[in-house]
């Protein structure tokens, strides 16, 4: 120990020589058992929290039983699988023209393409374009393809 | 104390731990809250950390009682191991309320009477590892295998700390000295 350590040394001796705590074992105690209803409120917390789950999840269970499922779907899960099966099951419309849909073409509903929405159009039940002429006010398509 | 009530404490541990602890607290209390003073550099959050360590102590004093290893010792780590917590939580448990400036240079817990305050300020900059690792070499005497488990890394680790810590000590105070000359 050269003479910088000593002088750190005897600097932290200095430092705390006064100190004089005051903490007692029986104080301790005290204030551990004054926090002993601490732990109660949350064990009793997370035991109402228990009674919640198990109250809300036989209902959860039923709303998900009582849903329609589609005879000879796949799917006998939850109640968004059921309602939204993916595209590629739906049967897909004939094309009068041959065409597919591109994202800068608007679809027939109006609502301009080139982004992804929720519905895609092959979803739609009256989308087809037998007529000619949308169902919807929305401004027309435009005629001149490509 | 009704003779039922008193063997369920018994049972309980109740009255054969409360003796052993107070025994305990009595010995270390003033080491341990010096040794938090010393790594927070202020008194009074000392005996709030050493107060707080100790409650949770004894909430496990039976088993620890019974342990083979050293109370102390797992006590002086908790104490390290809040202190650094502690320190994590500062800025979330403050709110200042006036202009940082107007703070400069003050604390919270104002400390003088030491005989080689600048030093001492200097210790108080250094980063909170470094810092205990100066603290256990040179005020608890502890060796590098000690200070490894009480600050839970490698004694590689502890040397680097204890070196690097007393490096900035020695460039801080040889500044300071050099500063006051000129």
């Amino acid at each position: 120990m050269d003479e910088f350590e000593r002088r750190v040394h005897t600097m932290l001796r200095d430092q705390v020589a006064d100190l004089e705590p005051a903490i007692t074992g029986p104080g301790v105690r005290a204030e551990a058992g004054r926090r002993r209803p601490r732990s109660h409120i949350a064990l009793m917390a997370a035991a109402a929290a228990a009674v919640l789950a198990i109250a809300i999840l036989p209902i959860l269970l039923s709303r998900g039983h009582s849903s329609p499922v589609r005879p000879g779907s796949p799917f006998t899960g939850t109640s968004q699988e059921q309602t939204n099966p993916p595209p590629s099951l739906t049967p897909k419309p004939p094309s009068s023209t041959g065409r597919t849909t591109s994202p800068s073409q608007p679809r027939v509903d109006g609502v301009p393409g080139g982004t992804a929405t929720t519905q895609p159009p092959l979803n739609m039940p009256s989308a087809l374009p037998t007529t000619g002429h949308t169902r919807v006010s929305s401004p027309p398509a435009p005629t001149s393809m490509p | 104390m009704h003779m039922p009530v008193l063997a369920a404490l018994r049972t309980s541990g109740e009255v054969d731990v409360a003796p052993a602890f107070d025994d305990f607290v009595r010995d270390h209390q003033a080491g341990l809250v010096r040794y938090a003073a010393l790594l927070s550099g202020s008194r009074t959050q000392a005996e709030d950390l050493v107060q707080e360590v100790l409650v949770r102590i004894y909430l496990r004093w039976d088993s620890l009682s019974h342990s083979s290893g050293s109370v102390l010792a797992y006590v002086r780590r908790a104490v390290t191991n809040e202190h650094l917590a502690w320190r994590r939580r500062w800025s979330t448990r403050h709110v200042h309320l006036v202009d940082a400036e107007a703070l400069q240079g003050a604390s919270i817990d104002p400390w003088v009477g030491g005989h080689d305050d600048g030093l001492w300020q200097q210790l108080m900059q250094l980063p909170a590892q470094q810092r205990a690792a100066v603290v256990l070499r040179y005020y608890e005497d502890l060796t590098d295998v000690e200070i490894a488990v009480v600050l839970n890394c490698r004694q590689a680790t502890v040397r680097g700390h204890v070196s690097r810590g007393l490096s900035a000590l020695r460039r801080a105070s040889e500044a300071k000295g050099s500063a006051s000359d000129g």
